[in-house]
């Protein structure tokens, strides 16, 4: 079958995870994706556990496997004008750059939007920064605990009487997929008035629409959005369930008085959950701590899939917790095929996963496994580029090529 | 279809909005790049129209935030898909239409004779969209899903919780959004190749697929090295042997700033024990050589008695005091925004981020997060506020469709508009 994507050019200077992000969709839809790599300035995911057999390795990473399957490696030190006129070459060629460095770095490369237009007019360029390209914080380098933190997602994880946080870099892994419908936009763009295009796109105003409710809450009602656990105001029982087996949990989610009585049916309608307060939300909400308790008294004595199972048999939301392995074997997973294997020649049998979409008239499964470091600097050079063999080996000789 | 304007990212592409809550944040990215989306509601509203908070803290259908958050941008129009009279309608929307983009129970359309091969048969390249929870395969397509069964799922809450506390979400809903941005980023992409080859597509998106594709680390790590469990470790982090502590108590509030250690980054660190002798604070810590310390090595007593040096200088400061002087030494400090903070921070007053928005039904403008790029010549734009129940009607069924008056009240009578 196809690919939507199919033929497009992709010049890919991206590292870390909203870029490549957006980069591992194209590779998924066809493109053909150029990531640009340098041993010295490593994409800091080549350095995340974990490790094939605990051995540390920058092509031994799993993450980065995962996150960047299907692209092509070219080995290239920017610090040297040879590689940055290969770059430039590059840009020349491409349709797309995709770029997430801090504000100013393509730029000291002499690779601005505004100068790559003068190589290649209808260059599409997606910059997308933590921050924004402009502002007064545009420049102000931070990690993502810190980044979802300042858009206001740490406020809103945890208890009201406990400090906030947040655990996943949770910024990147929103910009990127905005990034992507805006480039989709360019293209289309593109494509009606032969025009290129510059994106500048903020990960952290990008991730500030999905705080969209509590931001109105606060500019309209004056109401300061609080942190408050699994509990909702709609919703009783409404929580994560200790269930049998170690570390183990499934949540329950009770959203309509049919539920209710439907989750006394699954538990054998005890006496407790017959109560005629505990019939009604608001009832249920008064006493959502005896029900968290009485609930988990019932979960501890049932696996998390036979909890999440015996609960949905009866129309009831609930889910198990799933944790590395879960997601793994999540048979829902296995059954859309979203994991792929592919062979890699330092870990052997690499697992990765496609893009959360399938379509009826196209291919959307994984291309091929992540390069190695530099695995594709000489299909790049002298396929893309046209180099003779004599020059792309100089190249690599005077270390400005390779790996 | 596609006009030359070059103004917008897209031109006035035809959207037929059929999204629950689980998927309205997909015709928004849309409208705001130049579509023309029109969210169709069951008659009386969309159920999201019951879902707080409310403007005023007053409950009622055309007040809900809910609604309003993620509905701006779009027409509205109202249509009871369950008549025969509102499927005709629909069928004739249909045959003007680029994309239909719907978030009901699998099977639910096909339910109604308007399953894709039924809508392809009208109209041979429309983009359905459809965005749901599980997807339209496999043996969960039929789950109830919620935000929290999502976020449990997708493998979200095994990575969130105190060491003592159940696995825990975000307390504000988020899953159904990452369905939302990847199904405005795929229907385009069936687009792109449409425009090429004439061909539409069903486009099948799973919002669990979506978020477990943030957890790489704990697949892999199970994959290997058998590692399972939750990881529940609050505001803190594993490094080596012990746990580090992310999140900081200030003055006014919290902070978020983390220790490092060894080449090269350890002599980061300096800089926060200078800062902290200099306003007078003894830490005791002046002559330690951060970047000689192995992280690997350090054990939990060292580490709790150098954060009682770091916790009271965080205590001695504001959010604003650290994020000043962070920023002028060069720092990771940042502040731990409220949402009020966020609303009001000179950094997105600077890039005019946040704008107002008018509720002429109020005669009032409420502040709404706007533009999240910027693509010079062809911006990011807001078509006002989301629509009241039924707000477009007349436009779409009697100015564009050519129905009469007494047609739309007979509808009207009917239950189907």
């Amino acid at each position: 079958m196809k690919r939507l994507l199919d033929g497009l050019k992709v010049l890919d200077f991206t590292w870390a995870i909203a870029g490549p992000f957006v980069t591992k969709f194209l590779a998924d839809h066809g493109a053909i994706v150029i990531k640009v790599e340098n041993a010295e300035r490593l994409d800091m995911i080549r350095t995340f556990q974990p490790f094939k057999d605990g051995k540390f390795g920058i092509n031994r990473g799993g993450v980065w496997a995962a996150m960047n399957s299907g692209k092509r490696s070219l080995g290239l030190d920017m610090r040297r004008p040879e590689g940055v006129d290969i770059a430039r070459r590059l840009a020349a060629w491409c349709d797309v750059l995709v770029e997430n460095f801090a504000p100013g770095t393509v730029a000291k490369w002499g690779m601005s939007y505004d100068e790559l237009k003068e190589i290649n007019d209808d260059i599409i360029m997606v910059s997308t920064s933590s921050m924004g390209q402009t502002g007064p914080f545009a420049h102000y380098h931070g990690l993502g605990f810190h980044l979802q933190g300042f858009a206001g997602f740490n406020q809103v994880t945890g208890f009201p009487d406990r400090e906030p946080f947040g655990s996943i870099p949770y910024t990147d892994f929103v910009g990127g997929p905005f990034a992507l419908a805006a480039l989709m936009g360019a293209l289309d763009r593109r494509r009606r008035t032969g025009q290129g295009q510059f994106i500048d796109l903020s990960q952290v105003e990008a991730s500030l629409h999905l705080l969209s409710t509590v931001l109105l809450d606060s500019s309209v009602n004056g109401r300061e959005a609080q942190r408050d656990g699994n509990r909702s105001r709609s919703s009783a029982p409404h929580g994560a369930y200790r269930c049998l087996g170690d570390d183990r949990w499934c949540v329950i989610a009770v959203t309509t008085d049919a539920q209710w009585r439907a989750f006394g049916g699954v538990l054998g309608d005890p006496p407790w959950t017959q109560a005629p307060e505990l019939q009604t939300l608001l009832g249920r909400l008064e006493r959502v701590e005896e029900l968290d308790r009485r609930v988990e008294e019932w979960t501890l004595r049932h696996a998390p899939h036979d909890v999440m199972e015996r609960m949905q048999a009866a129309g009831v939301p609930a889910g198990v917790v799933e944790d590395g392995k879960d997601l793994a074997e999540d048979p829902q997973h296995e059954a859309r095929h979203f994991y792929q294997h592919f062979d890699h020649p330092e870990i052997g049998s690499a697992l990765t996963r496609r893009s959360p979409v399938l379509y009826s008239d196209a291919d959307s499964s994984v291309t091929g496994g992540a390069p190695t470091l530099g695995q594709d600097t000489e299909y790049v050079l002298t396929q893309v580029l046209g180099m003779s063999d004599d020059e792309w080996i100089a190249l690599l000789e005077a270390g400005v090529v390779g790996s | 279809m596609p006009s030359d304007d070059a103004s917008t990212l897209l031109p006035p592409h035809r959207v037929l909005d059929l999204t629950t809550v689980v998927g309205h944040l997909c015709g928004k990215i849309l409208a705001e790049m130049g579509a023309d989306v029109i969210k169709i509601e069951p008659t009386g509203g969309d159920t999201a129209r019951d879902i707080g908070p409310f403007i005023d803290d007053i409950p009622s259908r055309n007040r809900s935030l809910q609604w309003f958050a993620f509905n701006a941008s779009k027409r509205g129009v109202t249509l009871n898909l369950e008549t025969a009279d509102g499927r005709d309608i629909f069928r004739r929307l249909v045959e003007g239409a680029d994309f239909v983009v719907e978030s009901f129970k699998p099977g639910y359309l096909d339910s109604l004779g308007l399953g894709f091969g039924a809508l392809r048969a009208i109209k041979p390249d429309l983009i359905l969209t459809s965005i749901t929870p599980f997807g339209q395969t496999g043996p969960y397509r039929g789950y109830e899903a919620t935000d929290l069964v999502l976020m449990a799922m997708g493998g979200f809450m095994a990575e969130n919780g105190y060491p003592d506390s159940p696995p825990i979400r975000m307390s504000v809903d988020q899953a159904y959004h990452h369905g939302g941005f990847y199904g405005a980023a795929a229907s385009l992409t069936a687009h792109l190749d449409r425009v090429r080859t004439g061909q539409g597509q069903h486009v099948d998106i799973s919002i669990q697929e979506a978020l477990t594709l943030m957890f790489d680390p704990p697949i892999q790590n199970w994959i290997m090295t058998g590692a399972e469990g939750t990881n529940r470790v609050g505001p803190q982090m594993w490094r080596g042997k012990v746990l580090m502590r992310l999140v900081w108590p200030c003055k006014d509030g919290y902070a978020t700033w983390r220790l490092f250690t060894g080449q090269p980054v350890g002599r980061r660190t300096h800089k926060i024990i200078d800062w902290a002798e200099e306003d007078g604070q003894h830490t005791g810590l002046k002559g330690t050589k951060w970047e000689e310390i192995d992280m690997m090595s350090v054990t939990q007593e060292m580490l709790d008695e150098w954060d009682l040096v770091f916790g009271e200088f965080f205590l001695r400061h504001t959010k604003e005091q650290l994020v000043e002087g962070a920023l002028a030494r060069r720092m990771m400090i940042y502040p731990v925004n409220t949402v009020a903070d966020a609303l009001n921070h000179r950094h997105f007053a600077a890039r005019e981020f946040f704008i107002d928005v008018d509720h002429p039904e109020l005669g009032r403008t409420f502040r709404y997060p706007g533009p999240y790029w910027k693509s010079p010549g062809a911006p990011w734009r807001s078509k006002g506020r989301a629509p009241l129940i039924g707000e477009h009607n007349v436009d779409v069924y009697g100015d564009e469709m050519g129905m009469t008056r007494q047609e739309m009240a007979s509808l009207k009578a009917a239950g189907v508009i």
